[in-house]
């Protein structure tokens, strides 16, 4: 997913101390416990005009924080501020705990918090019978359309979670990670939002096997994302296996569950990244499908 | 040494002003400076300070400094200009910003909140438009009469919105703090606030303890009283119902009316969700136990809530309560026992000065004249309040421990708030105080200190047993799904069906991302800049001095929003045709000794230069005068009767003079019915309209008459019906604005018309095509008869506010509006503003007349200007003036035109439809694009401008309309 146009090049090495600007901003609560921690060491992976992503040495996950500004995807593992983000290059060091963000000669609180896995409120399995066409709909007739060829890797992990099958979902799941090209490839988005969906709409709709089976696939992908993929989808990933989403992907949620428009929340998503926001997209529509078959074969 | 100015309606808002009277008050040799809105009581507060104030009104903006030397007040007045100049440049763009929340609305969010914060005479109005809107909304002013506060809470339940206020100052919505709020995890507990510090007493407590909120909706201070009857607790109790992230809900108020609770006890009953009521007052549970029901409720452990405590032996001695949040000194009050309690927040003391949370300087003072015993007051952190609250009471403290007296300080914050808990608690500790986080412990322990028994805390009530489960949120259980939307599911109890938005549907601003449309006090909109939410800021201005009341009438009629509709939808459907050509005696009613004129009603003796030349040569041309003196004599005389045109369906332009024997354009509107009329268009040069009378003016109309009119109305049979809206969209996009530039639409007129005139009339064909083409504006006529048809099909709609007919006839400028019938209300006409011809000035220019300005009404002409930028070079400016003078007029009309269409704004159709409410909310006044008449009848055309109509004829029309 780009969020931006080109990263910037590097920067000379500065060696007078920079005077620090203080800013506020608000962040998903995933980061609380980062940012409540005391103060570690980072490092800017990467700096686009809209986001800047740093690194933070720790064990624990999140470890990838993003900052965004403008009309940047609220990422589930954001910190949301008003005004530019120029100044800052990959590399340049940072500091991350005690309740501030530092980099690039500024140092960020946060002042709201935002709960990137809200329930979404119960939900029958009629009423998403209703929405999930809706959603296929404008998805089919987009011109964004996801980043890797259909069949393959995606078909068998859609057939495997509408059966339940975990071999086949696990499988189909350890292919599509890092798969594409981009800072988040293709198949990790097309999983986080199916690991997203199966838990927060399993859930809503009260389908056990959903998110039994979000379970599994989110230990199978946390395992060992960090080395099959980059450090920022690979943290976004984790994110998913926790039910925590970009608030694109929430509001498709909950338009699919009637608490939104779909429609506007649709197009929104779709328009995400390159094809970031249209890979999301078929996973949420696989999540919601294997929901709805899942939930038949436990009616029987 | 003094300076005293009054800057003509120049604007800021109340707060912003504050901060700079203490800035400038702040400098060196500034012995007192007052910078602020030129209200009654301002005046008088700068007259008592030995201010020398002349007259101004309230929209006008008084400075009055006083320094010790000369060199100093220079200093401060730089000083005050830098500081203002500041102020407007934060909110200056290229863009401007929208004037009103409907223009915002736009711009914004369709889940957006509302934040009302302007003062109370005008809240009520602003409020309506937003719910109107369909949003809901936050009103921090207070002095909102009820009757209004119920109208606005009975349309908002109907449009799906809450409104939470007036007199709210404290909510939380999905996270973003409004108001004074602060800074609090998300979580389960939702909040029905009817008081604002009482709802963050609770949820500052509840953060400390690790429980989250997932919103707080404030409902305003007399929500829950007998006469709005809770309209808003309930709407907010059903909205947090039905929200997904709320499992438990806390309801904080002082005592409801008994009929209200009843209301609200049977809301509770039915709830699914375990619903908790913390109504202070007398023999009730204070707000810590009540933080400590809702955390046994979630089966959260209850922590020693975090205090600084001291080891001073009670003294005895008088107990004083120095408090700025009201709830929180009503509680401290009841559970002390004893004691003189001040609440600072009170209306009393907030008159002219900001609210205590903000300015600590009043609490100060009594702070200072305490010499013994115990003092207790409260410290609010949070958005909006005082950056840094113990630097500014510290110093204070200290000075009283060292008078022997003691001090407890209930410090009302969490870890997230932008003071720092922790480091204002360690400060106000340092200089002496004992701090606590719970104002109830505060209040006991400041009791004992006073020489009181120490007091138990009251039990906590159970949670009131209700018809749901008390843990966690639904799972949908059965698994055939028991929703609780209205999806026709069997839904427990329809108090959950309504979950507070419409129909069924959930309130939006429960679920979507943030965002805010700010109107008012900029100091809120600071708070939501750092919170990264989404806000729009409205650039509003007060009113016209003195409409506030009557705007707030017209705004509550119920029928007005359906009638405006109705009315601006007829007037853009309309499809005029030009269908013939007619001899006026023929088809008006206009008997011989009856001229028709531009412009509302008006007798010889007002009239002006160019109406009176006109109105002779009428005489002359029909005969009634041998000359221009007999002439004279006949209409100063009496003899002669006069009407307006557009009491007959008809318009004409400038003078605007019709006789019988003239022949009228007939324009027919296929979709709505009607007929209107208007002269064939004479040309240039010495012309009857511009108050020539010689022979050649005469000789001219002659020949309409009796050549021009009846070709033209053989033609007319030749082509059929002329399709008017399609010629004029056209010649929109062709750089006209169908007012004072009709070049392309009169090429494509005589482009469709001359095959048919050499058909028609050969003989003639050549005289007639060389007539026209010798007029660039010869097609004018004919756009105010299509103008004039649409305008008369949206007359006549009770309770509508759109203005129908714009008319001069050279000394008043009237306007007609839709629910007045045939009145008109006028004001004196102005003289346009722009460039004159050849030698001719100012001197030279009658003031504005002619019955034109129909076009404007309709949504052309001057509204228009941005598709005719090249018109700039004969009324002045430059291009981006054009783009500008239509811009504006998008604030002041209902809707945007469906045909008329602009290229250069993207194909936004043209503003049209002008509401008398807007235009005097946001003193906008619509544009007039227009020619210049010389005053000496006969003159001819002097210059061409810009021009508007005068403001009082729509505060005239709004009077009237409030009365209705």
């Amino acid at each position: 997913m780009a969020v931006g146009t080109r990263p910037r090049s590097r920067r000379p090495v500065q060696t007078a101390q920079p005077e620090v600007t203080y800013l506020s901003g608000a962040a998903a609560t995933s980061l609380r416990p980062l940012l409540e921690a005391p103060r570690r060491p980072a490092r800017v992976l990467a700096a686009f005009p809209l986001a800047v992503y740093l690194e933070v040495r720790t064990e624990t996950e999140p470890r990838v924080l993003a900052l965004v500004t403008g009309e940047a995807t609220r990422l589930p593992n954001a910190v949301v501020l008003t005004g530019s983000l120029e100044g800052f290059s990959a590399g340049d060091d940072a500091w991350v705990g005690d309740g501030v963000v530092e980099a690039g000669g500024r140092a960020v609180r946060v002042r709201r918090w935002w709960d990137p896995a809200p329930p979404l409120g119960p939900v029958s399995g009629t009423a998403l019978a209703r929405t999930l066409p809706v959603l296929h709909d404008i998805c089919l007739s987009s011109p964004r359309q996801p980043g890797l060829e259909s069949g393959g890797a995606s078909a068998l992990l859609s057939a495997g979670c509408h059966r339940g099958s975990l071999v086949d979902a696990i499988t189909a799941a350890e292919q599509l990670m890092g798969l594409g090209p981009g800072l988040t490839p293709s198949g990790d988005d097309m999983l986080a939002g199916l690991l997203v969906t199966l838990r927060s709409v399993g859930t809503a709709a009260g389908v056990g096997r959903a998110v039994w089976l979000a379970d599994w696939l989110a230990a199978a992908v946390t395992f060992d994302a960090r080395t099959r993929t980059t450090p920022i989808s690979a943290t976004l990933l984790h994110c998913a296996a926790r039910g925590e989403a970009g608030l694109e992907t929430l509001a498709v949620l909950r338009g699919l569950t009637g608490r939104q428009p779909l429609e506007p929340a649709a197009h929104r998503l779709l328009r995400l990244g390159h094809t970031s926001g249209a890979d999301l997209a078929w996973g949420i529509r696989t999540g919601v499908s294997a929901v709805l078959g899942l939930g038949e074969r436990d009616a029987e | 040494m003094n300076l005293v100015e009054i800057r003509p309606g120049v604007y800021h808002d109340s707060v912003s002003l504050m901060r700079v009277s203490q800035a400038l008050t702040g400098r060196p040799g500034v012995e007192l400076a007052i910078v602020a809105m030129a209200t009654a009581l301002n005046v008088e507060l700068a007259a008592d300070a030995g201010f020398d104030v002349p007259a101004a009104t309230a929209g006008d903006l008084l400075v009055a400094i006083r320094a010790t030397t000369d060199a100093e007040l220079h200093d401060a007045a730089a000083d005050l200009e830098r500081q203002l100049s500041a102020r407007a440049e934060t909110r200056g763009r290229e863009e401007a910003l929208p004037r009103t929340i409907r223009a915002a609305t736009r711009l914004a969010d369709p889940s957006a909140v509302v934040l009302v914060s302007v003062p109370g005479e005008h809240a009520f109005t602003e409020a309506m438009e937003a719910v109107d809107a369909g949003h809901s909304v936050m009103i921090f002013s207070d002095n909102v009469p009820v009757a209004r506060e119920v109208t606005l809470k009975d349309l908002a339940r109907e449009r799906g919105v809450l409104v939470m206020g007036p007199d709210c100052g404290t909510a939380v919505v999905g996270g973003a703090g409004l108001g004074f709020a602060n800074v609090v995890r998300p979580g389960a507990v939702g909040v029905v606030a009817a008081s604002g510090t009482g709802a963050q007493q609770l949820t500052t407590l509840l953060d400390l303890a690790g429980v989250g909120v997932s919103h707080v909706l404030g409902v305003g201070g007399r929500d829950l009283g007998a006469e709005v009857g809770g309209r808003s607790a309930l709407q907010a109790l059903d909205a947090l119902i039905a929200d997904p992230a709320t499992e438990l809900v806390v309801v904080v108020s002082k005592p409801p009316d008994p009929g209200v609770a009843a209301r609200l006890g049977e809301a509770i009953a039915k709830s699914p969700k375990p619903v908790i009521t913390a109504l202070l007052g007398e023999g009730q549970p204070d707000l810590t136990a009540a933080a400590e029901s809702v955390l046994r409720a979630v089966g959260a452990a209850i922590p020693v809530w975090p205090s600084w405590p001291g080891n001073t032996e009670p003294g005895g001695g008088p107990l004083r309560g120095l408090y700025s949040g009201g709830t929180l000194c009503t509680e401290a009050r009841l559970i002390a026992g004893t004691g003189d309690f001040t609440d600072f927040g009170d209306d009393e003391y907030t008159v002219g000065r900001a609210h205590p949370m903000i300015d600590p300087a009043l609490r100060l003072e009594a702070l200072d004249a305490v010499t013994e015993g115990v003092v207790l007051l409260d410290v609010v952190l949070g958005h909006g309040s005082d950056p840094d609250p113990a630097a500014s009471l510290s110093a204070a403290v200290a000075a009283a421990k060292s008078r022997g007296v003691s001090v407890v300080v209930a410090l009302v914050g969490t870890e997230g708030d932008p003071q720092n808990l922790q480091a204002q608690a360690a400060r106000l500790f340092e200089s002496g105080a004992e701090v606590y986080t719970s104002n109830a412990e505060a209040a006991r322990r400041a009791a004992v200190l006073a020489g009181m028994p120490a007091s138990e805390p009251r039990p906590a009530t159970r949670p009131k047993p209700n018809a749901g489960e008390t843990s966690a949120a639904g799972t949908g259980a059965a698994g055939s799904g028991a929703a609780l939307n209205g999806g026709g599911a069997e839904a427990p109890g329809e108090a959950a069906a309504s979950q507070g938005g419409w129909a069924g549907h959930p309130l939006a601003m429960l679920s979507a991302e943030p965002s805010v449309i700010s109107v008012g006090a900029s100091i809120l909109a600071e708070a939501l800049d750092q919170q990264a939410v989404v806000h729009t800021s409205v650039d509003w201005r007060p009113p016209v001095q003195g409409m506030a009341a009557d705007l707030a009438a017209v705004m509550a009629d119920p029928r007005r929003k359906a009638a405006n509709e109705k009315a601006v939808g007829r007037m853009l459907s309309a499809r005029p045709h030009l269908v013939g050509v007619r001899r006026a005696g023929d088809v008006l009613d206009l008997p011989k000794g009856t001229f028709f004129h531009a412009g509302p009603p008006i007798e010889w003796e007002r009239a002006s230069g160019p109406m009176r030349g006109a109105l002779i040569g009428g005489m002359l041309f029909e005969g009634l005068a041998a000359d221009a003196e007999e002439a004279e004599r006949k209409l100063a005389g009496g003899e002669v009767t006069l009407d307006s045109c557009h009491h007959h369906r008809t318009v004409g332009p400038m003078a605007g003079v019709v006789s019988p024997s003239m022949w009228m354009l007939e324009v027919h509107d296929a979709e709505n019915g009607g007929t209107a009329y208007c002269s064939l268009n004479e040309g240039l040069g010495k012309v009857l309209r511009y108050g020539a009378y010689g022979p050649e003016v005469i000789e001219r109309l002659r020949w309409m008459g009796e050549v021009l009119g009846p070709a033209l109305a053989e033609v007319m049979k030749v082509t059929g019906p002329l399709d008017l809206r399609n010629l004029i969209a056209q010649a929109l996009q062709m750089g006209d604005e169908l007012h004072n530039r009709n070049r392309a639409a009169t090429s494509l007129m005589v482009r469709e018309l001359a095959p048919a005139i050499v058909d028609a009339v050969p003989n003639r064909a050549a005289e007639i095509l060389r007539f026209v083409n010798g007029n660039d504006h010869f097609f004018l006529n004919a756009g105010m008869a299509a103008a004039k048809v649409a305008a008369d099909a949206a007359r006549n709609v009770e309770g509508s506010s759109m203005v129908v007919a714009m008319a001069r006839n050279g000394t008043d400028f009237g306007i007609q509006v839709s629910g007045l019938g045939d009145r008109w209300f006028t004001g004196p006409a102005g003289v346009p503003d722009g460039l004159y011809l050849g030698a001719y000035g100012p001197d030279d220019a009658n003031p504005d007349i002619g019955d034109s300005t129909i076009t404007e009404t309709v949504g052309l002409g001057g509204f228009s200007m941005a598709a005719a930028p090249a018109i700039v070079r004969f009324v002045g400016g430059d291009v981006a003036d054009a783009v500008a003078a239509t811009t504006a007029m998008y604030e002041i009309t209902l809707a945007e035109h469906p045909v008329y269409q602009i290229p250069g704004l993207g194909f936004r159709g043209t503003p049209a439809g002008i509401d008398v409410t807007l235009v005097t909310r946001t003193s906008v006044l619509p544009v007039v694009n227009t020619g210049i008449a010389g005053r000496v009848a006969g003159t001819g055309q002097v210059g061409a401008g810009l021009v508007s109509p005068p403001m009082e004829a729509f505060t005239a029309a709004l009077a009237a309309l409030a009365r209705v």
